[in-house]
């Protein structure tokens, strides 16, 4: 069972997307279903997990998540996968105390990384390529 | 020459340490590419993003100057660095002859469109092998 409890809506309206013109948002009820159980698998085996011992992230050099950085990811995430969005390829720390949710799939790469402060932006690029950043979450809308 | 300061040649192998405590950032159960945020540089990356030449190391002693828990190792070649435009520069320190940087994908940078683009570039597309883990 979750950790996490969803206190309100990111108000997030991007979409991870896996090709041109091809949104992952499924309408179909197997698709659905299939989007649903990645972001599950995504937030049991390692948000849930990092949340009970966030240390384990620790590295020099590098700055780990905070408990409410992780608290905030399992919110994204658990909304994203309400939303039906498509889940992520892989969740990984950023290095500067964010989360990144990262998507590939063809020649599409993106990383939707929740700051340690608090914003989320979604990146995207093709073939290697920038195609656009677009903030989600501004930094002072988040709650803990 | 000094030994370490000559030129990297195009067929020489780069070695880019992965941190295991950085989880998922390589996980062959995910993914057979690393995460881009294995290229993000970090605060002490102010003259480029760090990496060993492999002709200077031996995967197993590039993993020992990991500082906690072990790591893998990606695989670079500079050729292939170059022929997208990565320059890259000797740089040899005191405990490490064989250490190079990429002088464009600095820590003032690393957030830039372009730069991030090099960093998804490396992991999507140059990045050879990862081996490992070592522990």
């Amino acid at each position: 069972m979750s950790e996490f409890t969803i206190t309100q809506s990111p108000g997030i309206t991007g979409k991870f997307q896996a090709g041109a013109g091809n949104p992952v948002s499924s309408t179909g009820e197997r698709e659905s279903e299939a989007n649903r159980a990645g972001w599950e698998r995504i937030i049991n085996l390692y948000l849930i997990e990092w949340g009970r011992n966030p240390a384990r992230l620790e590295e020099p050099d590098l700055l780990a998540p905070s408990l409410e950085t992780i608290k905030n990811a399992g919110h994204i995430a658990m909304c994203l996968r309400d939303l039906g969005w498509s889940p992520p390829t892989r969740v990984v720390p950023d290095g500067e105390g964010g989360i990144a949710f990262e998507l590939v799939a063809s020649n599409y790469y993106q990383s939707l990384v929740v700051s340690a402060n608090g914003g989320v932006e979604l990146d995207t690029f093709r073939d290697c390529r920038f195609v656009s950043r677009v903030p989600l979450c501004a930094p002072q809308s988040m709650s803990a | 020459m000094t030994q370490g300061w000559e030129p990297v040649a195009d067929d020489e192998l780069l070695f880019r340490r992965i941190p295991l405590s950085q989880e998922n950032c390589f996980s062959p159960a995910e993914s057979d590419k690393p995460s881009k945020f294995a290229f993000r540089p970090r605060h002490y990356d102010s003259d480029g993003l760090s990496l060993t030449r492999a002709k200077y190391s031996i995967p197993e002693q590039e993993a020992g100057r990991a500082k906690k828990k072990g790591c893998f190792i990606a695989v670079l070649r500079a050729g292939d660095l170059r022929q997208h435009g990565i320059a890259i520069e000797a740089k040899p320190l005191p405990d490490n002859i064989g250490h190079v940087v990429l002088p464009g994908i600095r820590y003032d940078n690393r957030r830039e469109p372009e730069v991030e683009a090099m960093q998804v570039l490396l992991a999507q597309k140059l990045c050879v092998e990862v081996l490992g883990p070592f522990k």
